[in-house]
């Protein structure tokens, strides 16, 4: 404690140290195990604390036992003039009582280390820009010099840094780099450039450096399973256990890939270390198991794991670790050489950087701990003494249930040079009785020590794995023959080209989804012509999420390789038009446009696959096409749906690359077709088909449903005509709706003279609409839009309810608005609470803490037009348009969650913020950046809608400090609704009533708003559904509120759910009524998705809650 | 001796002419000659580069340069070979880069870190600029020349247009010869003699002084880190050749001073933490509105650089120093 209360004293006018000091916990590590709540069977305790440690954030055991731990007293910024002194520390426990005993410092000197792994005779060492390996050659525990490995690794955030090394079963070695980060590395492979989050593999061997998987906000943990396969977790994006393989591709900032995989638990809080359970020590029940740690919620999380097809499921499990220590921060989880858990803890009040000033006296630099969990009452692992063993010894060890004893004996086997190993492997590999996690460790040992013989992996462990009971031998078997033909290319393979292929064939026809799934990767690194042709054979089989994906990447990376020899007729994808379809989408590039068309000229498709391949073909199709695609469209011997659908994909090319056909005015035949009309009109204008303008007159004055984008149109065709026609519209005797409808089209034709009239139709409205959005979206998305509406609405009075649309539309679109929101204020007659003084700021967080009542404030969150829960999720439902808020109030301090609410643009989290991007006809569109590449940028808006611009028609792309989080939601509030709507949010994530719960509760409902017609509604933090909040029906006569929810099986048995509802309610599974006994329902079910159904008789005064009690079902939520 | 030093001093001034690059070529063979024959002291050929009191020399590069930063065995070369001058050095390394300036973007393209670099340049106001690329264009080959000399050029405008610097430059380091270990870098060193040779041939047009640095490398066997890039006694072995090729005068007797170059070290790292800081994206970028008022801490660097200068330069002038 003292050194921080020091540090507060010598900074006592600084702003932040005013504020929560009470909440800083005892330093005492005694108070902080108080604290600890373990479950059943186990017992924690203290490893090692300052000054023994400090600030751990990875620790590594090497194969002596030893704990080396990477730690940065420097994190989160260098002081000018301060030294780099960070250090790598090792410590042991001699005596082997639980206890670190021993402490060396190994290395010095080093710049915020964040990455740290033992091995090859020192240690490798992830420092800022760099990766070293620090040469331990007397092997005393510390280090005598170091060579620089790898450099250029980006530093542009310090917690994103390269960390979390990783040695792997294969004997590469693995580290992430987090999405702010961009790395440029030299590599006698070439330069390897990652801009933006990922994994990197390295072949210590070699020098090579790969990128092994991309995105995920801050990859973090890294573990593998007994068959090689890579879990993952996330600091930063909350999916829980993600599966990585190969190519995998997780959410990335900016997207580097049009298309990405998810997590297996989606709605989780930020996680960081991963360990997988194994070894003597832990009771059956807890092996395979994976435990990361929240830091933010103070816990240590477990999830069970399980196959699903090429992949896997993962559920969580109770907590193994939970405290109510504010300064408890697990960050790296590992089994110890005993066979117990360690877990880092970085202590620290303050986590991360972005919203707490780096200078923040809170901040801890100086205490850290290791916390050591074991089983009670069960013997601990055998420590084994690898040097000493003999090579038949150290091959036993491959046995171990202990995976880093079988790491570290494959790893002294490679150190150990031998010159027959292939012969002893072989030896090995006779034995009939073999388990195949057995062959598993003798492939690693191989590989591990060097070995790159292609046809010897092939005749030892690929022949003999063919009768294995399944696939993941053999997936792991792929997984090595990728890396020697990466390394080699197919030529190690030994064979001739027919021969190769025959045999890529036969990994892609393999009954197991896994090993499929690794032979699609495999072929992405093969750029003969065939190689494509012969993965999309896996479509053959039933294709998983995994595959679809592997698939797909492969087909798009390899487009080079394939298109040109499918164009030249040199492979035809026969009897796989299938594959040929997926192939051609996949590879969305400007000449698969022609063969698109092709294909849907020549085939009968599904109309989804029809609008599908239309989308490609708008987005990629060059000026002689589009002629073609004209007269395709023209063409009454197609069906209307074709034509509809090419008429949609020439609106697409003219709105993305303006593109216009030849002799447009064979366009105006299609109006009179209903399946063609509504596009048709829109190309009139969007061409200006000067010859259309009569009959859009005459349709713009009908009655028709055509009659408002016939209006758009006449206003796209410009001139004194149009501007007669539509103030001939905007006749006071005409309805509403009319009146909007040419308001937008006169926005469209001079926004200028639209400006007055549009905001006196606002201003005579009394309430918000969709037209009265549509009118204020429209100015919002031209450049002085905002001016003109400005300078229209002065003077003006507008209804509050219009004001706050207005307002919320206004703060979204980003740009400067300021203007305009004052306007829409004054109008609207709002008050809002805004920016708060120093002094405001502490009489707030002191009401908050007095008075503020969390339950009042999940009701007023979950207010319609606060719309909190339809942009932010809490935990697994909800918007996925703002940051998920599972675990808000154990990480941000009050005063920024405070910040937030009131003035969203000062704070955005990362990721969340905007792009405003002008394009040279003068339009700004704002949103996220989802993508960027040379071609085009894609922007997310707040609806989570997807919108393309292409790179020839931007002007101008900036990155604005604005939040989506419209300023002004919070303006409806008074003091003490405000007061406990903040509350509400700091308890969120804390231990007690606010922890999202993981435990099978179905969160995501439907509520019936008549007897077919539901809303989505989203359970309450603690898994209940407040039933005023579902709308009384007429079902059979009688008054009752109906809800349903779903949930999946992943294998045939019986399910058990824990039912709370009313005594008269009626429970349905699949449609069959089902009876409540001692609060549960049992039945057996298939695998698959089953519907859960509650009709509830009015009145009712139940709090109903529904929870799965087995672990193989999971609860759907969306 | 003394015949041919005149020989090459009349090189060095002729070197605007059109007859340069024989003449250089002509001189580096005779320097290699010399060299065979007297292996120390490091024999004086005509420099290319003469260096003028109080220069600011900026280093640019790739990774070649950038790995100098942290041992400075080059930097502590030059110094002592430019001692009594007052030369300071600031080294723009950035490992993976091409004259592009691929890896000087954060988050933008290519582009945005030429235009960075241009600023960096305004404010650093070099009076040389030592360029060093090839290395790591050289793996596309001969497809990749023409894209690699218009981007160079490009770069020697910008720096002619925002400075007054004189330049300097560099053909690549060499790969390693030990192919059987790296079996990866077969066909390097033939590509690597392509871009030396194309830079030699764009110092020509641009009448520019041209370091061939991959010709005084390529003759030794490199340890090497990982083929591509040096250890700390390969950089130890590299400085005096960086040295003689600008044609400058090195005592190896004098190039052991340890407290010299830790003061560089410390120079450098100090320098590095100002011109590459971490937490860009939080100090300048995107997100400066949460921590940019930390962004002051910034320039609070470079009175620590001058005192460390400072330092550097009392070295040469109290003859009581230690090393001298």
């Amino acid at each position: 404690m003292k050194p921080f209360v020091t540090l507060l004293l010598l900074i006592p006018s600084s702003l932040w140290a005013q504020r929560n000091l009470t909440q800083i916990p005892s330093t005492n590590p005694a108070d902080q195990l108080a604290t600890f709540k373990v479950a059943e069977g186990f017992e924690i305790s203290l490893f090692a604390s300052e000054p023994m440690v400090h600030k751990p954030i990875q620790m590594a055991w090497d194969a002596r036992g030893r704990l080396w731990v990477a730690s940065s007293a420097i994190y989160p910024q260098i002081k000018p003039g301060q030294t780099q002194n960070d250090q790598i520390l090792v410590l042991e426990d001699t005596d082997h009582d639980g206890k670190a005993d021993k402490r060396t410092v190994f290395y010095e000197g080093l710049f915020i280390p964040t990455g740290i792994w033992p091995q090859d005779g020192g240690a490798y060492i992830a420092n800022s820009t760099e990766l070293w390996f620090v040469h331990d050659r007397d092997q005393d525990g510390k280090g005598e010099s170091h060579d620089v490995l790898l450099s250029g690794f980006g530093t542009e955030d310090t917690h994103h840094i390269l960390h979390g090394i990783k040695g792997g079963p294969d004997g590469n070695l693995y580290f992430n780099q987090s999405v702010y980060i961009h790395s440029h590395i030299e590599t006698p492979f070439g330069v390897r450039r990652l801009m933006g989050s990922g994994i990197w593999q390295f072949q210590p061997q070699n020098g090579r450096l790969e990128v092994f998987t991309m995105g995920q906000i801050n990859p973090w943990g890294h573990v593998f399973d007994n068959w090689g396969q890579s879990f993952t977790t996330d600091g930063a994006y909350g999916e829980g256990i993600n599966y990585a393989f190969p190519g995998a591709t997780f959410r990335c900032l900016p997207d580097q890939l049009p298309r990405i995989l998810k997590g297996m638990n989606p709605g989780q809080p930020k996680q960081c270390g991963l360990e997988v359970i194994s070894g003597r020590h832990f009771p059956d029940e807890w092996q395979g198991n994976m435990i990361t740690c929240d830091f933010r919620g103070h816990r240590v999380n477990r999830f069970a794991l399980g196959d699903e097809k090429s992949g896997y499921r993962s559920q969580q499990l109770a907590d193994l670790v939970t405290s109510s220590h504010g300064s408890f921060r697990p960050v790296d989880v590992n089994m110890g050489p005993d066979g117990a858990l360690y877990l880092a803890d970085w202590y620290n009040p303050i986590i991360q950087h972005g919203e707490v000033d780096f200078r923040d006296p809170r901040r801890d630099q100086v205490h850290g701990r290791i916390w050591r969990i074991t089983a009670k009452n069960r013997p601990l692992s055998p420590r084994v003494n690898f040097a000493k063993l003999s090579v038949d010894e150290l091959f036993k060890q491959l046995q171990a249930p202990e995976q880093a004893t079988r790491y570290w004996a494959k790893q002294e086997i490679k150190s150990r040079k031998l010159p027959n190993l292939k012969e002893a492997i072989a030896t090995l590999s006779k034995a009939d009785a073999l388990s195949d996690t057995l062959r598993c460790e003798y492939l690693w040992a191989a590989q591990t020590a060097g070995i790159e013989d292609f046809v010897w992996y092939r005749s030892q462990f690929w022949d003999r794995a063919q009768a294995a009971a399944d696939g993941k031998l053999r997936a792991a078997i792929v997984r090595t023959f990728h890396q020697l033909i990466r390394n080699h290319g197919t030529v190690v393979m030994g064979v001739d080209d027919a021969s190769r292929d025959a045999f890529f064939l036969t990994l892609c026809r393999d009954p197991h989804p896994r090993v499929r799934l690794e032979a699609v990767n495999l072929l992405r690194t093969v750029a003969t012509p065939r190689a494509i042709e012969i993965a999309t054979t896996v479509l053959a089989q039933e294709i998983d999420e995994n595959i679809d994906f592997a698939l797909w990447r492969s087909c798009y990376e390899q487009s080079n390789a394939w298109l040109p020899a499918f164009q030249a007729g040199q492979i035809s994808f026969t009897d796989n038009s299938q594959g040929l379809l997926f192939a051609l989408k996949a590879a969305n590039q400007s000449n698969a446009a022609a063969l698109l068309l092709d294909v849907v000229e020549k085939n009968q498709l599904a109309p989804e696959q029809l609008a599908e391949l239309m989308k490609i073909i708008g987005s990629t199709i060059d000026q002689a096409n589009l002629n073609r695609l004209f007269t395709l469209a023209l063409d009454a011997k197609h069906s209307p749906a074709l034509r509809a659908q090419s008429l949609q994909a020439m609106i697409t090319a003219q709105q993305q690359r303006g593109l216009i056909p030849e002799q447009t005015e064979r366009l105006l035949p299609l109006f009179d077709d209903s399946a063609t009309a509504n596009a048709a009109i829109e190309l009139a204008g969007l061409w200006k088909v000067e010859a259309s303008r009569a009959k859009l007159e005459s349709l713009a004055s009908s009655n028709n449903t055509t009659s408002d984008i016939s209006l758009l149109s006449i206003a796209r065709l410009g001139g004194p005509a149009a501007e007669a026609f539509l103030n001939h519209h905007l006749k006071p005797s005409l309805s509403q709706e009319k009146k909007a409808s040419a308001l937008q089209a006169m926005i469209l034709l001079d926004p200028t003279k639209a400006a007055p009239l549009t905001a006196d139709f606002l201003s005579n409205l009394q309430s918000e609409s969709i037209a009265s959005g549509a009118l204020i979206q429209a100015f919002l998305s031209l450049k002085e839009g905002p001016a003109l509406l400005t300078s229209a609405l002065t003077g003006k009075k507008l209804h509050a309810s219009i004001a706050a649309q207005a307002l919320q539309k206004t703060s979204a679109s980003g740009g400067d608005t300021k203007a305009l929101i004052d306007a829409i204020t004054v109008a609207g007659g709002l008050t809002p609470i805004t920016s708060l003084t120093e002094e405001e700021m502490r009489s707030w967080i002191e009401e908050i803490n007095k008075s503020g009542n969390p339950a009042r404030g999940e009701a007023i969150y979950r207010r319609t037009e606060l719309q909190c829960i339809a942009c932010h999720a809490i935990g697994p439902v909800g918007g996925i348009v703002g940051p998920n808020l599972v675990s808000i109030g154990s990480s941000a301090p009050v005063d920024y969650i405070i910040d937030s609410l009131l003035e969203p643009a000062k704070k955005i989290k990362e990721g969340y913020a905007t792009a405003m991007i002008t394009t040279k006809d003068g339009a700004t569109h704002t949103g996220f950046l989802a993508r960027e590449d040379q071609r085009e940028i894609v922007l997310r808006d707040n609806a989570g809608k997807m919108q393309t611009i292409p790179a020839s028609q931007i002007s101008k792309k900036e990155v604005i400090p604005v939040s989506l989080m419209p300023a002004g939601l919070t303006h409806s509030l008074r003091r003490d609704e405000l007061a406990d709507l903040v509350k509400f949010l700091t308890e969120l994530g804390k231990d007690g009533a606010y922890k999202v719960q993981e435990d099978g509760t179905l969160r995501h409902w439907l509520s019936f708003q008549n007897e077919t017609q539901s809303l989505p509604l989203t359970a309450w933090v603690d898994g209940s559904i407040e039933l005023k909040e579902v709308p009384v029906i007429q079902l059979l006569g009688k008054p009752k509120r109906k809800l349903e929810s779903a949930f999946e099986l992943s294998k045939d048995g019986t399910v058990s759910l824990a039912i709370e509802a009313a005594d008269n309610a009626r429970i349905e599974l699949n449609g069959q009524e089902l009876f409540v006994k001692e609060g549960k329902i049992s039945q057996p079910l298939k695998a698959g998705r089953h519907t859960l159904r509650l009709l509830i008789p009015e009145p009712s005064n139940a709090r109903p809650r529904v929870r799965l009690l087995d672990a193989s079902a999971k609860a759907i939520h969306e | 001796m003394k015949v041919l030093a005149l020989h090459l001093r009349s090189v060095k001034m002729e070197y605007f002419s059109k007859t340069s690059t024989v003449l250089i070529k002509h001189a580096r063979r005779l320097v290699g000659m010399i060299l065979l024959l007297i292996a120390s002291p490091i024999a004086s050929a005509a420099p290319i580069w003469e260096p003028k009191e109080n220069e600011m020399v900026v280093l640019l590069g790739d990774t070649f340069w950038e790995r100098d930063y942290q041992h400075a065995a080059i930097e502590t070369a030059l110094t002592i070979a430019t001692a009594g001058k007052k030369i300071r050095f600031r080294n723009l390394g950035w490992s993976g880069d091409t004259p592009r300036c691929e890896s000087r973007s954060y988050f933008g393209p290519p582009r945005e870190g030429f235009d960075r670099l241009k600023t960096q340049f305004a404010e650093i106001k070099p009076t040389t600029v030592m360029i060093c690329y090839g290395a790591v264009d050289s793996f596309t080959g001969e497809s990749g020349l023409a894209s690699f000399t218009s981007a160079y050029q490009e770069m020697l405008q910008m720096i002619r247009q925002t400075t007054q610097a004189r330049i300097v430059l560099f053909s690549p380091p060499t790969s390693s010869r030990d192919t059987e270990r790296w079996p990866s870098l077969k066909a390097q060193e033939a590509q690597r003699e392509l871009y030396a040779r194309a830079i030699e041939k764009l110092a020509v047009a641009e009448k520019l002084p041209f370091a061939d640095l991959h010709a005084l490398m390529k003759g030794q066997a490199w340890t090497t880190v990982n083929g591509v890039t040096f250890t700390p006694e390969d950089y130890k072995q590299i400085a005096p050749l960086v040295v003689r090729s600008l044609g400058l005068t090195l005592d190896p007797a004098k190039l052991d001073q340890p407290s010299l170059r830790e003061t560089i070290v410390a120079k450098n790292q100090l320098f590095f933490q100002r011109w590459r800081p971490q937490n860009e994206i939080y100090l300048f970028g995107s997100r400066k509105h949460e921590q940019g008022n930390n962004g002051v801490e910034i320039p609070q660097f470079d009175p620590l650089i001058a005192e460390k200068e400072a330092l550097i330069f009392g070295s040469f002038s109290n003859p009581n120093t230690p090393d001298q």
